[in-house]
């Protein structure tokens, strides 16, 4: 060993150095407790009791600052646990005591050549650090997405772990705080803070009674047993014998399954299909009756037609179409040329004018269809008929005086036609009747004379006639 | 039963690179050897 003052090698049975004389009693000893102290963190950061390894390096430390594997094996644990800056310090700090042949120098460059890997260490703090301050100040979801970033970056960093699981605690996110403490658990399986909070989470889990979960355990509900499982002997080897009924169970399984579809699935296709039909008859049975609608519709609206036709039918049969006589034009064409030929020279005499008069008479102007050829027979007998009236009298009056009854009557009904109500025509027509022994025609014709020509000259010798009757 | 509070109080922030150097030099050495020198120390000054 050296000496801690001078610094000389001193052989190990030397009580005193021989260079400056100190005495070496002391320190021997409590390097040898540094160096107990230190096997001891040694096996513990080997079963990965990272927080009784700390504790023992520490004391290692505080019996012998030089005593640089305890310090190296400190950083390292450091290191482990996600302290990187305390890893860094004790490293350098064993550097300081050994400058030579120290493995701090190869933790160190191991870090250094990597400085992606450094920074991103550097950014897990700062995040961390950022988190921190976040949930102190109550704002929870702001510090749970900074620590799932630094948990990222670090894997290892366990106070993050902690800090999460204790916000997802708070926050009554059970699931994720155990998936964190696990986590924290598997780098340092005795930290306290670490198992305190998985306590308190399998109390808040369970509702009940704080159940302390053994260091080893992975938090999943098991025995209270805490010794654990007793280990239990393998079983000796033993080929598997073929298995008879997994065919059988195979083929059973496809007869259910044909029949499951058979009796299952058979029925509702046929009722899909069923219901199909059904909804198209319905389809139709609707259409049908929507063009029985349309039929009885067109049955009233022919039936109207039908009786406006026989309506229409009866105007139309009570109309009295005259007839068009086409010998009525003939005999005004004659009456016409007779007359023009007649009255040729100036002269038309009045037995002329009774002979236009008779063929004019046979004209009907109401019965012409040619209004034009009404009005020249209508013409006409404005021209003709007063001659002829004029002629027909006289010559109907000499015939009565002559006894010639027949011949006065035709002659006087000419005259009365061609000129109606001449008191004379009608008095000697009167006479005619009266001489062929008609005496009710003559009765008629004094009685029209007295009634409807009672300022005619004839009136008096009606009288005496029908006094005579 | 925790209170959140309190174990949020309890975490302190993680010094960052950056401080390394700082905390280095703050880092108290002082060991058991040097405390009985400097009890020794006093004994003989006294």
């Amino acid at each position: 060993m050296n000496c801690p003052k001078c610094g000389n090698v001193v052989a190990d049975r030397r009580t005193r150095c021989e260079m400056c004389g100190k005495d070496l009693t002391i320190y021997r000893r409590t390097s040898r407790l540094s160096n107990s102290y230190y096997n001891r963190g040694l096996e513990k950061a080997k079963v990965r009791d990272l927080t009784g390894a700390i504790l023992m390096l520490k004391k290692s430390l505080e019996m012998n600052k030089r005593n640089t594997n305890a310090r190296n094996l400190l950083g390292l644990v450091f290191f482990e646990m996600g302290e990187t800056v305390a890893a860094l310090s004790e490293w350098v700090i064993s550097k300081h005591f050994q400058a030579k042949d120290n493995d701090a120098d190869v933790y160190m460059n191991t870090i250094s050549s990597n400085p992606t890997k450094l920074d991103s260490m550097n950014q897990a703090i700062k995040k961390y650090n950022i988190a921190l301050e976040s949930a102190k100040q109550g704002s929870d979801d702001l510090a749970i997405i900074q620590l799932k970033k630094v948990v990222n970056l670090n894997p290892h960093f366990i106070r993050a772990l902690q800090l999460l699981a204790l916000i997802y605690m708070k926050n009554n996110e059970y699931e994720r705080a155990k998936k964190c403490l696990l986590r924290a658990s598997k780098i340092d399986l005795t930290n306290t803070t670490t198992l305190r909070y998985r306590d308190e989470l399998n109390q808040l889990m369970a509702g009940g009674v704080a159940q302390p979960t053994p260091y080893w355990s992975d938090g999943d509900k098991q025995s209270s047993d805490s010794t654990g499982k007793a280990l239990t002997p393998i079983s000796t080897y033993r080929e598997e014998k073929p298995n008879v009924w997994l065919f059988v169970n195979l083929v059973l399984g496809v007869i259910i399954g044909i029949a499951a579809v058979f009796f299952l699935v058979v029925p509702t296709v046929k009722q899909n299909a069923g219901s199909e039909y059904v909804t198209q008859i319905n389809d139709l049975n609707s259409e049908m009756s929507a063009l029985h609608a349309k039929l009885s519709s067109a049955e009233k609206e022919a039936d109207n037609y039908k009786a406006r036709y026989e309506e229409l039918k009866v105007k139309l049969d009570a109309i009295e179409i005259p007839e068009v006589d086409g010998a009525m034009y003939d005999n005004l064409i004659k009456a016409f040329n007779l007359y023009y030929d007649l009255n040729a020279d100036g002269s038309f005499t009045q037995e002329e004018a009774l002979e236009v008069a008779d063929l004019l008479y046979a004209v009907k102007p109401d019965s012409m269809d040619l209004k034009e050829a009404g009005l020249v027979a209508e013409k006409l007998r404005t021209l003709v008929y007063p001659l002829a009236a004029d002629t027909a009298h006289e010559q109907g009056k000499k015939a009565v005086e002559k006894k010639d009854y027949e011949t006065g009557l035709s002659l006087l009904l000419k005259a009365d036609i061609y000129s109606p109500d001449n008191a004379s025509t009608i008095y000697y027509l009167g006479k005619a009747y009266q001489g062929l022994g008609q005496n009710d025609q003559a009765k008629e014709c004094y009685n029209k004379i007295i009634n409807e020509l009672p300022n005619s000259s004839f009136v008096q010798y009606a009288k005496l006639r029908l006094e005579e009757l | 039963m925790i209170n959140f509070d309190e174990e949020i109080a309890k975490f302190q922030p993680s010094l960052e690179v950056d401080q390394a150097e700082e905390a280095i030099f703050n880092n108290d050495l002082t060991d058991i050897s040097d405390m009985i020198e400097s009890i020794l120390k006093e004994k003989r000054d006294k």
